[in-house]
């Protein structure tokens, strides 16, 4: 079957951020910019992830996604903060086609069940945050930051028995950092996950990539850095807030990363199907 | 074609309204909602969305009475596209957490899609979520400019099995595992697949549909 690639685009304040380890972002630019670049080269799914889950942020991301929905005709999920039905509902309205949900869930699993009464399995995807401690492998919330003390197959198994469609697992450890997909940690995942799972945190030489694919049988991936730093321009935006330091001083010869085009031709030539 | 028709997008309550608004939009066209059969506008063509369980749909349908007007639109043959659960619904019943009876305008049901081979053997992960290719199965207008190398996007753990064969235009494989991924008939076009959420392609399948009203 056709794996998927698909972009997460963190938003802070409007801006698209990037941090590593889910922590220190660094502002990159306007999120519309790139998800338009992303879908003119074949992105197959976008996710706007909301870091800040205020009330602020979230009309801030309802604009962004209006703003998106007019030009990218591919499926688009939002995540962050989504806590009640009348929030899935808005955005569903504006131009969302899948729901993503995490904090809320762990507060309450039957909050995915209702969801999947309305919506059915295959809109709601869960996405799960993890760190080993102390040889535990452990469920986080809030960005990275809270600890739940949950284990993560134990929660794996609860989220499916709400059926959810979809679960997007996040190695924090990994996230940010371009060194590769921790496939041991995504072949246990896989084992225990029947429905669609997606691989995020840690995306940067292709090789692992496809590796990720081969070994550990995973959906998709989710890919931020190494997409966002290819596409990337160099801009003096005054309206964006907080640290420019990076955006400011970026030149266009430092380009890194790759296009999502080279890497779905990589993957291709290596035995893995994608749309192309 | 009509000098800018008008086109009614049934709201399920659960649908993702917008994109397909946004897609229709793309042409010369005047895009309504429909959110209840008291909605006494003069449309010239009907687009019922996907997304959405099977039950949940059907009771949100008719509570605003929505059902009766879907089959009043289509018993006066108006051109109609139906996406996902939106195509789910026009069959006799289906299975989707529980058994739940559907519009009947076409004999058939909706089952899952199954997740093991004949072997008992695990195949394939449920739902399906992501890109696919379709294989013709008649000759459809509404598929002018699209060939078999064009890719579409699903998002389902359900599927159709009409009982009259001859309405389906397309099917597409999962791992093995072949379905019917669209219906047509004279007025009526309903995929399976997303076509708001298949890039270029897809807008071709609603540039057809609009040409065709």
């Amino acid at each position: 079957m056709y794996k998927r690639i698909i972009s997460k685009l963190d938003i802070k304040n409007g801006i698209l951020v990037k941090g590593i380890s889910l922590e220190g972002v660094r502002n990159l630019g306007d999120p519309n910019y790139f998800s338009k670049k992303y879908y003119d080269d074949l992105i197959d799914e976008i996710h706007f992830h909301n870091i800040i889950a205020s009330l602020y942020d979230s009309n801030i991301v309802f604009e962004i996604v209006q703003k998106n929905s007019k030009k990218v005709f591919v499926n688009v999920s939002v995540g962050g903060g989504i806590q009640n039905v009348e929030h899935a509902d808005k955005l569903l309205r504006i131009g969302v086609d899948k729901i993503v949900v995490n904090s809320a869930a762990v507060k309450n699993p039957n909050f995915l069940k209702k969801l999947v009464d309305i919506y059915g399995s295959s809109t709601i995807s869960v996405n799960i945050e993890t760190a080993a401690i102390k040889g535990k492998q452990l469920v986080f919330v809030e960005t990275g930051r809270v600890n739940t003390g949950k284990d993560l197959f134990d929660w794996i198994e609860t989220v499916q028995s709400c059926n959810v469609g979809e679960i997007i697992v996040t190695d924090i450890f990994s996230e940010g950092k371009n060194k590769g997909f921790n496939i041991d940690l995504f072949q246990k995942v896989r084992e225990k996950t029947d429905v669609q799972l997606v691989a995020h945190g840690g995306a940067g030489p292709k090789e692992n990539i496809a590796d990720l694919f081969k070994k550990c049988e995973v959906d998709a991936v989710s890919i931020a850095s190494m997409f966002h730093y290819y596409y990337l321009e160099p801009t003096k935006p005054s309206n964006l807030k907080g640290s420019n330091y990076f955006l400011h001083n970026f030149n266009k010869n430092q380009k890194q990363g790759m296009s999502i085009i080279e890497l779905k031709k990589f993957l291709k030539s290596s035995g893995i199907n994608v749309r192309l | 074609m009509k000098n800018k028709p008008i086109i009614g997008i049934v709201d399920t309550e659960t649908s993702n309204i917008k994109s397909v608004f946004h897609a229709l939009s793309l042409y010369d066209v005047e895009v309504k909602y429909i959110s209840s059969s008291k909605n006494y506008e003069k449309i010239d063509a009907m687009v019922v969305p996907g997304i959405g369980n099977f039950g949940y749909v059907m009771s949100k349908l008719k509570q605003n009475n929505l059902d009766n007007y879907i089959i009043e639109k289509l018993s006066k043959k108006m051109p109609s596209l139906f996406i996902c659960v939106g195509m789910q619904i026009l069959f006799s019943k289906s299975y989707e957490f529980g058994e739940h009876k559907g519009l009947n305008i076409f004999e058939g049901e909706v089952n899952k899609i199954s997740e093991t081979d004949l072997d008992g053997k695990k195949a394939r992960n449920v739902p399906f979520i992501g890109w696919n290719k379709i294989k013709f199965t008649k000759n459809c207008n509404y598929f002018e400019d699209l060939d078999i190398n064009n890719f579409f996007y699903f998002t389902h753990s359900y599927y159709v099995q009409p009982k009259d064969k001859r309405i389906i235009s397309s099917t597409s494989d999962y791992n093995d595992f072949e379905y019917c991924s669209s219906i047509s008939s004279n007025n009526i076009l309903a995929t399976q697949f997303h076509p708001e959420k298949s890039g270029e392609s897809g807008l071709k399948i609603y540039k057809n549909f609009i040409k065709k009203i």
